[in-house]
Protein backbone atom coordinates (compact mmCIF):
# COMPACT_ATOMS: atom_id res chain seq x y z
CA UNK A 1 0.00 0.00 0.00
CA UNK A 2 1.15 3.47 -0.84
CA UNK A 3 -0.15 6.55 0.98
CA UNK A 4 0.34 10.07 -0.31
CA UNK A 5 -0.55 13.19 1.66
CA UNK A 6 -1.21 15.93 -0.87
CA UNK A 7 -1.51 19.67 -0.26
CA UNK A 8 -4.58 20.49 -2.35
CA UNK A 9 -3.76 24.18 -2.71
CA UNK A 10 -0.29 23.44 -4.09
CA UNK A 11 -1.45 20.92 -6.66
CA UNK A 12 -4.64 22.38 -8.13
CA UNK A 13 -4.59 20.01 -11.09
CA UNK A 14 -4.90 17.06 -8.72
CA UNK A 15 -7.53 18.85 -6.64
CA UNK A 16 -9.54 19.41 -9.83
CA UNK A 17 -9.07 15.86 -11.08
CA UNK A 18 -10.47 14.42 -7.89
CA UNK A 19 -13.01 17.19 -7.22
CA UNK A 20 -11.48 18.18 -3.91
CA UNK A 21 -13.65 20.89 -2.35
CA UNK A 22 -13.42 19.98 1.30
CA UNK A 23 -10.54 18.40 3.17
CA UNK A 24 -9.56 15.92 4.26
CA UNK A 25 -10.56 13.86 1.27
CA UNK A 26 -9.05 10.44 0.65
CA UNK A 27 -9.01 8.98 -2.84
CA UNK A 28 -8.61 5.21 -3.04
CA UNK A 29 -7.09 3.67 -6.17
CA UNK A 30 -8.28 6.65 -8.23
CA UNK A 31 -11.82 5.31 -8.08
CA UNK A 32 -13.37 5.62 -4.62
CA UNK A 33 -13.27 8.39 -2.07
CA UNK A 34 -13.85 9.10 1.59
CA UNK A 35 -14.68 12.68 2.51
CA UNK A 36 -13.88 13.96 5.97
CA UNK A 37 -12.04 12.53 8.94
CA UNK A 38 -14.16 9.43 9.49
CA UNK A 39 -13.75 6.90 12.32
CA UNK A 40 -11.17 4.17 11.77
CA UNK A 41 -13.68 1.33 11.30
CA UNK A 42 -15.68 3.33 8.75
CA UNK A 43 -12.55 4.14 6.80
CA UNK A 44 -11.41 0.52 6.74
CA UNK A 45 -14.90 -0.51 5.60
CA UNK A 46 -14.79 1.99 2.73
CA UNK A 47 -11.29 0.85 1.84
CA UNK A 48 -12.29 -2.82 1.74
CA UNK A 49 -15.33 -2.04 -0.41
CA UNK A 50 -13.28 0.11 -2.78
CA UNK A 51 -10.67 -2.56 -3.28
CA UNK A 52 -13.03 -5.54 -3.37
CA UNK A 53 -16.14 -4.33 -5.14
CA UNK A 54 -19.18 -6.61 -4.90
CA UNK A 55 -19.53 -8.95 -7.92
CA UNK A 56 -21.64 -7.59 -10.78
CA UNK A 57 -25.12 -9.05 -11.27
CA UNK A 58 -25.31 -11.53 -14.13
CA UNK A 59 -28.40 -12.43 -16.08
CA UNK A 60 -27.60 -16.15 -16.60
CA UNK B 1 15.42 28.92 13.86
CA UNK B 2 13.30 30.59 11.25
CA UNK B 3 10.11 28.56 11.23
CA UNK B 4 9.53 27.46 14.83
CA UNK B 5 9.60 29.68 17.89
CA UNK B 6 12.01 28.67 20.66
CA UNK B 7 9.05 27.43 22.69
CA UNK B 8 7.65 25.38 19.81
CA UNK B 9 11.08 23.98 19.01
CA UNK B 10 11.49 22.85 22.63
CA UNK B 11 8.07 21.18 22.51
CA UNK B 12 8.85 19.38 19.26
CA UNK B 13 12.29 18.31 20.50
CA UNK B 14 10.74 16.77 23.60
CA UNK B 15 7.94 15.05 21.72
CA UNK B 16 10.38 13.50 19.28
CA UNK B 17 12.68 12.38 22.09
CA UNK B 18 9.79 10.83 24.03
CA UNK B 19 7.92 9.13 21.20
CA UNK B 20 10.39 8.08 18.52
CA UNK B 21 11.77 4.55 18.34
CA UNK B 22 13.62 3.86 15.06
CA UNK B 23 15.65 6.45 13.20
CA UNK B 24 13.84 8.30 10.45
CA UNK B 25 15.11 9.64 7.16
CA UNK B 26 13.34 12.56 5.54
CA UNK B 27 14.08 12.08 1.85
CA UNK B 28 13.26 15.40 0.23
CA UNK B 29 12.83 16.04 -3.49
CA UNK B 30 13.01 19.59 -4.86
CA UNK B 31 12.81 20.62 -8.52
CA UNK B 32 16.55 21.14 -8.42
CA UNK B 33 19.27 21.59 -5.83
CA UNK B 34 21.60 24.52 -5.49
CA UNK B 35 19.10 27.28 -6.04
CA UNK B 36 18.67 26.94 -9.77
CA UNK B 37 15.10 27.92 -10.53
CA UNK B 38 13.51 26.09 -13.42
CA UNK B 39 10.66 27.65 -15.38
CA UNK B 40 7.26 26.45 -14.16
CA UNK B 41 8.58 25.00 -10.90
CA UNK B 42 7.60 26.50 -7.57
CA UNK B 43 11.10 26.72 -6.15
CA UNK B 44 9.98 29.09 -3.40
CA UNK B 45 7.56 26.49 -2.02
CA UNK B 46 10.31 23.90 -2.25
CA UNK B 47 12.73 26.16 -0.36
CA UNK B 48 10.22 26.78 2.45
CA UNK B 49 9.67 23.04 2.67
CA UNK B 50 13.40 22.42 2.80
CA UNK B 51 13.67 24.97 5.67
CA UNK B 52 10.91 23.26 7.66
CA UNK B 53 12.44 19.82 7.18
CA UNK B 54 15.91 21.09 8.12
CA UNK B 55 14.57 22.54 11.37
CA UNK B 56 12.76 19.32 12.27
CA UNK B 57 15.83 17.23 11.52
CA UNK B 58 17.85 19.56 13.70
CA UNK B 59 15.61 18.82 16.67
CA UNK B 60 16.45 15.12 16.89
CA UNK B 61 19.60 13.04 16.48
CA UNK B 62 17.33 10.31 15.14
CA UNK B 63 16.17 12.28 12.11
CA UNK B 64 18.31 12.92 9.07
CA UNK B 65 17.47 14.96 6.01
CA UNK B 66 18.50 13.83 2.53
CA UNK B 67 18.03 16.26 -0.34
CA UNK B 68 17.59 15.19 -3.94
CA UNK B 69 16.74 16.80 -7.25
CA UNK B 70 13.81 15.70 -9.42
CA UNK B 71 15.76 16.90 -12.41
CA UNK B 72 19.27 15.57 -11.94
CA UNK B 73 18.70 12.37 -9.95
CA UNK B 74 16.16 10.31 -11.92
CA UNK B 75 17.33 7.00 -10.44
CA UNK B 76 16.58 8.20 -6.90
CA UNK B 77 13.24 9.62 -8.07
CA UNK B 78 12.37 6.24 -9.57
CA UNK B 79 13.46 4.40 -6.43
CA UNK B 80 11.10 6.43 -4.26
CA UNK B 81 8.34 6.65 -6.87
CA UNK B 82 7.69 10.38 -6.49
CA UNK B 83 6.06 12.19 -9.37
CA UNK B 84 5.93 15.85 -8.37
CA UNK B 85 7.63 18.31 -6.02
CA UNK B 86 8.11 19.29 -3.32
CA UNK B 87 7.92 15.69 -2.08
CA UNK B 88 9.13 14.13 1.16
CA UNK B 89 9.42 10.38 1.69
CA UNK B 90 9.34 9.57 5.41
CA UNK B 91 11.42 6.42 5.86
CA UNK B 92 11.79 4.42 9.07
CA UNK B 93 13.22 0.95 9.60
CA UNK B 94 11.80 0.33 6.16
CA UNK B 95 9.89 2.23 3.50
CA UNK B 96 6.24 2.05 4.53
CA UNK B 97 5.16 3.80 1.32
CA UNK B 98 4.34 7.18 2.84
CA UNK B 99 4.96 10.36 0.85
CA UNK B 100 4.14 13.97 1.73
CA UNK B 101 3.53 16.17 -1.32
CA UNK B 102 3.70 19.90 -0.65
CA UNK B 103 4.79 22.11 2.20
CA UNK B 104 3.98 20.78 5.71
CA UNK B 105 3.11 24.18 7.17
CA UNK B 106 0.37 25.40 9.47
CA UNK B 107 -1.74 22.59 10.92
CA UNK B 108 -0.05 20.15 8.56
CA UNK B 109 3.19 20.55 10.47
CA UNK B 110 1.58 18.43 13.18
CA UNK B 111 0.68 15.90 10.48
CA UNK B 112 4.35 15.69 9.55
CA UNK B 113 5.34 15.18 13.20
CA UNK B 114 2.72 12.45 13.65
CA UNK B 115 3.98 10.84 10.46
CA UNK B 116 7.59 10.85 11.64
CA UNK B 117 6.62 9.29 14.95
CA UNK B 118 4.33 6.63 13.42
CA UNK B 119 7.00 5.66 10.88
CA UNK B 120 9.59 5.61 13.65
CA UNK B 121 7.43 3.27 15.70
CA UNK B 122 6.41 1.19 12.69
CA UNK B 123 2.80 1.44 13.77
CA UNK B 124 -0.07 3.92 13.69
CA UNK B 125 -1.95 2.59 16.70
CA UNK B 126 -4.60 0.80 14.66
CA UNK B 127 -7.00 -1.72 16.16
CA UNK B 128 -6.43 -5.47 15.67
CA UNK B 129 -9.61 -5.65 13.56
CA UNK B 130 -8.20 -2.97 11.26
CA UNK B 131 -4.89 -4.77 10.97
CA UNK B 132 -6.71 -7.97 9.99
CA UNK B 133 -8.68 -6.13 7.31
CA UNK B 134 -5.58 -4.47 5.96
CA UNK B 135 -3.73 -7.78 5.78
CA UNK B 136 -6.52 -9.10 3.55
CA UNK B 137 -6.16 -6.30 1.00
CA UNK B 138 -4.30 -6.80 -2.28
CA UNK B 139 -0.80 -5.40 -2.41
CA UNK B 140 -1.39 -2.58 -4.83
CA UNK B 141 -3.57 -0.04 -3.00
CA UNK B 142 -2.94 3.67 -3.50
CA UNK B 143 -4.33 6.21 -1.03
CA UNK B 144 -4.20 9.93 -1.71
CA UNK B 145 -5.20 12.06 1.25
CA UNK B 146 -5.87 15.67 0.30
CA UNK B 147 -5.20 18.28 2.99
CA UNK B 148 -4.69 22.00 3.08
CA UNK B 149 -2.75 24.47 5.16
CA UNK B 150 -5.41 27.17 4.88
Amino acid sequence: MRADIVEASEFPDLARRYNVYAVPKTVINDTAEVVGAVPEAAFVDALSKAVNPPPAQTSG
Amino acid sequence: MGFLSDQDAAFVRKRLADDMKDDVRLVFFAPSTGGLALPGEDWEMAEYTRTILKEVAGLSDRITLEEHSMVSEPEVVARYGVDRTPATAVIGARDYGVRYYGMPAGYEFVTLLDLIIDVSRGTAGLTPATLDSLAALPADVHLQVFVTTT
